[in-house]
């Protein structure tokens, strides 16, 4: 994801409003009026909220419906939340390299056995 | 129910590999042992400093082909020889100044990392616990709370995930 639609999508989810409204969408489609229910607000700013959500491409909005109902977008929410995938991978990946090298690096010689390698 | 965000914010790895404890240890507290293992693939790493003690730093750079190097460096926290080595992982600059991730602000600025050692048979069984560091923003914690409850929603629900946030 690019850096410019992350900042983007931290700016969305830094006011409380914008994250009850992705949660309520969480549960399914809203429209906007449904979206503005449980907020003391006019709806030119829950329009406006929303706006700022979209723009982030966590939400996407129908466009058949006269009433264009938003719905939740969860992959940029995924690939934002997800640091350990590529963590795991580095760790797999050097974990072999680290068992290659221990393999080709020389063993010492063990002391009184008879498989004591002498090189 | 666990607490869902500190569970799915720790990652964990363990890898036997059949050799010694101190060939192992060897090669994690040498520089030129880390230089031939650690790192993403693909990119030859160049050890700028090491400092193998508590508070030391392992600075180096990621040289990859036709591509801009980038640099990480560890700074260690915690070293008991041959048992364990804790430290905070990050990009930096060339400077080893810590430094966002080239590539993605998603990256935790810091990961905390621990790694145990213990060896039974001549084999050496390494254990790694990392998790991200520091204070979370409101922002980051959001997504990473969201994670597992996002994982179920690609199953086909998000019924978790509404259950989730509506006790937020």
């Amino acid at each position: 994801m690019r850096t410019q639609q992350l900042d983007l999508a931290f700016a969305a989810l830094a006011d409380p409003t914008r994250r009850a409204m992705l949660a309520r969408l969480a549960a399914g489609e809203a429209t906007v009026t449904e979206l503005g229910e449980p907020f003391d607000m006019t709806q030119p700013s829950v329009s406006k909220h929303l706006k700022v959500i979209e723009r982030a491409g966590l939400i996407s909005r129908g466009r058949a419906a006269q009433t264009r109902p938003c719905r939740l977008e969860t992959a940029p929410l995924k690939e934002i939340a997800d640091w350990m995938a590529p963590y795991r991978q580095l760790w797999d990946e050097s974990f072999d390299r680290l068992d290659a090298y221990l393999q080709a690096s020389p063993r010492p010689p063990k002391k009184g056995k008879k498989n004591a390698r002498t090189r | 129910m666990p607490a869902p965000a500190d569970h799915n914010a720790v990652f964990e790895i363990t890898r036997r590999f059949p050799r010694p404890l101190a060939a192992v240890w060897k090669a994690w507290s040498e520089a030129d042992a880390l230089a031939r293992w650690w790192g993403p693939k693909g990119c030859s790493i160049g050890v700028k400093r090491l400092e193998f003690r508590p508070g030391g730093f392992f600075h180096y750079e990621m040289a990859f082909a036709g591509a801009p190097s980038m640099w990480g460096r560890f700074n260690y926290r915690e070293i008991v020889a041959a048992e364990r080595i804790v430290w905070l992982n990050s990009f930096s600059n060339e400077r080893c100044g810590i430094a966002r991730a080239p590539f993605s602000d998603a990256c935790p600025l810091e990961i905390l990392n621990s790694v145990v050692f213990t060896e039974h048979g001549g084999e050496t069984t390494v254990a790694l616990r990392a998790e991200p560091f520091g204070e979370v923003d409101a922002e980051r914690r959001y997504f990473i709370d969201l994670r597992p409850s996002l994982e179920q929603g690609y199953g086909g629900t998000f019924d978790q995930l509404g259950d989730h946030l509506r006790r937020d």
